[in-house]
């Protein structure tokens, strides 16, 4: 029944031994290398993410973290939403830890589950919540936050903050034929990558639209 | 807006006079407006030392 599920499970000892895996979890392979390997179990579950861990990955620090947590159940359930080079795109996949007992023993049930499509539908809502549409320069909305940052930023390190606020003369008078959002739009993109190109590359600066 | 962090006044006015040169040269027309046929910028220009009071 386990193998029938696209959900790739693995099924470990506290102490991170594994002792079960399905076949989705076998056919991901090390490395996501697609190669079917049934060498899984035996091997420490923890040990790979610490091994993965020492060598800065930070979403291997969080799984770790986050079995453990399981583990000493002060914890029921964790997820972890992890990135993963895919052949052709990156792909996502979560990850869910949850415990169960059996026969006095404990034992942690670790799934992934491939969530790109889901992902990537929330990082283009993501996206267009931080963006004016009409230039693709930062809204309002993300202009504050980074304001706020920048703000914190500047009393910790004694450094100055500049805002300028940039007026287009005589506006209304240039001639599109009839305002229409396309003769907008295609004066937007003549004149906004200018105030793009015109941030330094190594300072952080934004430029925010209030059209 | 443009926000410009470690940037002081000195630093800001070169770069938004940069920009108000990048557009002039652009010459994109405006045959209408009052002072130049073409489209120019105004720029304000504030600069700040953040704390935390204010």
């Amino acid at each position: 029944m386990l193998d029938s599920t696209t959900e790739s499970i693995v099924v470990i000892e506290p102490n991170g031994k594994i002792i079960y895996t399905n076949s989705s979890w076998d056919s991901l392979g090390p490395s996501s290398s697609r190669v079917l390997y049934q060498g899984w179990v035996g091997m420490n579950y923890l040990q790979v993410c610490d091994d993965a861990a020492r060598e800065n990955d930070r979403f291997a620090i969080k799984a770790a973290a986050g079995i453990r947590k399981v583990s000493r159940a002060e914890q029921d359930i964790y997820y972890l939403d992890y990135p993963c080079d895919g052949p052709t795109e990156l792909r996502w996949f979560m990850m869910r830890v949850t415990r169960f007992n059996a026969e006095s023993a404990q034992f942690l049930v670790i799934s992934h589950q491939e969530i790109t499509e889901r992902k990537v539908a929330e990082q283009q809502i993501e996206k267009l919540a931080r963006t004016d549409e009409l230039t693709g320069l930062a809204n309002r909305r993300r202009f504050e936050g980074f304001l706020r940052n920048q703000w914190k930023r500047g009393a910790r390190t004694r450094t100055p903050l500049s805002l300028a606020f940039i007026d287009i003369d005589h506006f209304k008078m240039i001639p599109t034929v009839t305002v229409s959002e396309i003769n907008v739009l295609s004066f937007c993109h003549l004149v906004f990558p200018n105030l793009q190109s015109a941030q330094r590359i190594s300072v952080p600066d934004t430029v925010a639209t209030s059209l | 807006m443009i926000l410009l962090g470690d940037t002081d006044q000195i630093g800001a006015k070169l770069v938004m006079e940069r920009l108000v040169e990048n557009i002039r040269s652009l010459k994109i027309p405006n045959e209408n407006a009052p002072t130049k046929p073409i489209v120019t910028l105004s720029i304000g220009l504030s600069t700040m030392y953040p704390n935390k009071v204010n």
